[in-house]
């Protein structure tokens, strides 16, 4: 048996040289190579001072109110966003949950618009927010306003758009979470004189307060680091880091800031990953989902 | 639990706290608010595909609504440029999907069976990819590329090989978690019974090993095949207009003009992976497969 295992250790390294290769001679390669252009100094077209270190390029992140900016309405794009999809994605969840037959139906909806191409999505809603889009003749019809909206090429568009991308991360997340919840617990709540509303709050909300919130950070994280949904939809200018960095990179050539910038947007979302792994108790990977 | 839910006799909708609720709450405000937002929710994800294939048959140039008339000709008139890079595209994602099906396989088996030393480190790292925002592996790859350009002439930036590489990166994670959890739940019994009797460790690999995990190879090469079909925010930075695959280069259409032939390529889209999703279900199982890698 101890033979067996020596052996098989020696099988593990093999198996596992050719990923470590990979990984390690491109991956983890790269993430140092830009972890240190990040604090450089740019010398123009996609050149850097390599002989210097600087704060430079962060110290402007946080000052330059341009910049400032791009945190702020990147953090409430998130917010916007994630808040929309708790208050559509859970309904959704415990109606595909608690309805067997019907819920098999709105599942499919759900992946197979998760695994529509994220330009395919995008391109529709460019369409249906447009100034002459089917959305604005609707609302003007109805008298609802009498100038169309601006609903393509800003924030508006974005959080719109991005909602709709990443609402099947929320419902995928929600589904094992209610789950897990006793539906005869409902049944006893109601028993005891509950009304349903209450019956919902009091048991499966309550219970799941803990899974929204690790799905919540979750979807927040997926959100703030979305780039071709925003891009397309909330257009070439919107105050948005994903969309500044490629600015920063493609029009600018400034790829230190470029650099430091993502080096922001990531820190920001394995922050975000993390707390929504330590709220669901446990390792879980958004793998998949 | 049959005591909970106790039969009471009905008193009539007007004394709530006393009468029997019904089963699942059919009538009523509770049942309104959580129709209401599920449609609302669903009418969210499947609103841009309705549109995008209403686009696509119209007969003007331009994408208008109402759009006037009803014609196939747009699905003709899909340039020699989409046609080009979604032939790019595929060949991308299948070459993805082999490769990233070998590492992932091979790492998954190093991590889960043979309790290599580090194991847990060298799962954290073949799963991280995943965590790390895509567009910031684009800056990080752009950078990297070249600056292997500039000190060894390596030719990865701008190339077919170079985006090869950034999507097997992202594309493992995937394979890792699947074949991963499936390898945990398998016992190893069996594959210790074809040691005992005399298999080495690749005929029992082929033998006992893969066909207990199809599905989660399945599942793995599914979801490989989707991130690199899918990918943005890599192949923007790597590679250049002309030479790019299917999503960047409707990108760049799409940020100059929407013509309806690019929405007659992005409702074949929707076709092909609305019939990917169902044969996939039928198969292997949306639900058993999204959630491979939670336990």
């Amino acid at each position: 048996m101890a033979l067996e295992r020596v052996r098989r250790n020696g099988g593990g390294l093999a198996l596992a040289t050719p990923l470590l290769l990979v990984y390690g001679v491109v991956y983890l390669a790269a993430q140092v190579v830009f972890l240190q252009v990040a604090f450089r100094a740019t010398t123009g077209r996609g050149t850097y001072d390599t002989t210097a270190w600087t704060l430079q390029n962060f110290a402007r992140i946080l000052t330059e109110p341009y910049y400032q900016n791009v945190l702020v309405s990147t953090a409430l794009y998130g917010l916007y966003v994630t808040a929309i999809c708790i208050v559509l994605g859970y309904p959704l969840a415990y109606l595909i949950v608690r309805r067997r037959r019907i819920g098999q139906v709105l599942m499919l909806v759900v992946v197979g618009s998760a695994f529509t191409a994220t330009v395919v999505r995008a391109l529709g809603w460019r369409l249906i927010l447009g100034r002459n889009g089917p959305l604005n003749q609707l609302l003007a019809g109805l008298g609802i306003v009498d100038a169309p909206l601006a609903l393509v090429d800003n924030l508006t568009g974005a959080v719109i758009a991005t909602t709709s991308a990443v609402l099947p991360f929320m419902v995928l997340f929600l589904l094992p979470v209610i789950q897990a919840v006793d539906p005869q617990l409902e049944e006893a709540a109601l028993g005891l004189g509950a009304g349903w509303g209450r019956a919902i709050y009091e048991v499966t909300v309550r219970q799941t307060l803990r899974g929204v919130l690790a799905g919540s950070t979750l979807v927040y994280a997926i959100t703030v680091a979305a780039f071709t949904t925003p891009a397309l939809v909330g257009g070439p200018l919107v105050p948005l880091l994903p969309i500044v960095i490629r600015q920063q990179v493609n029009t600018a050539h400034n790829h230190p800031l470029a650099a430091a910038l993502a080096v922001v947007l990531a820190v920001a979302v394995l922050l975000f990953v993390w707390a929504s792994q330590r709220a669901v108790g446990g390792r879980r990977s958004h793998a998949g989902a | 639990m049959t005591g909970v839910a106790e039969r009471a006799p009905t008193t009539g909708p007007a004394a709530p706290p006393a009468g029997r609720a019904p089963r699942s709450p059919g009538k009523g405000p509770v049942n309104l608010v959580l129709w209401g937002l599920t449609s609302l929710a669903l009418l969210v994800l499947v609103v841009p595909g309705v549109f995008v294939v209403v686009a696509s048959v119209g007969e003007g140039r331009f994408v208008v609504f109402p759009p006037r008339g009803f014609t196939l000709q747009w699905y003709s008139a899909v340039d020699s440029l989409l046609l080009s890079s979604a032939a790019f595209s595929l060949r991308l994602a299948a070459l993805t999907t082999l490769i990233s099906l070998v590492l992932g396989t091979m790492g998954a088996m190093a991590i889960v069976r043979c309790r290599l030393p580090g194991g847990n480190i060298l799962e954290a790292i073949a799963r991280s990819p995943v965590q790390v925002p895509t567009i910031v592996l684009g800056v990080a790859f752009l950078q990297y590329f070249a600056l292997l350009r500039h000190t060894l002439g390596l030719p990865l930036l701008g190339t077919f090989a170079g985006l090869l590489v950034a999507h097997c990166i992202i594309a493992v994670p995937y394979v890792v978690t699947t074949v991963g959890a499936m390898l945990a739940m398998m016992e190893a019994r069996l594959e210790e019974a074809a040691y005992g009797l005399g298999c080495g460790p690749v005929r029992t690999f082929f033998l006992i090993t893969l066909p207990t995990v199809k599905p989660a190879i399945f599942s793995g090469a599914f979801f490989a095949f989707l991130i690199s079909f899918e990918d943005v925010a890599l192949a923007i930075f790597l590679t250049s207009p002309g030479r790019t695959t299917l999503p960047v280069q409707m990108f760049f259409l799409a940020e100059f003009a929407s013509t309806p032939a690019l929405y007659a390529m992005a409702s074949i889209l929707i076709a092909a992976s609305t019939v990917a999703v169902l044969l996939f279900n039928r198969f292997v199982g949306v639900e058993g497969a999204l959630y491979a890698g939670t336990r």
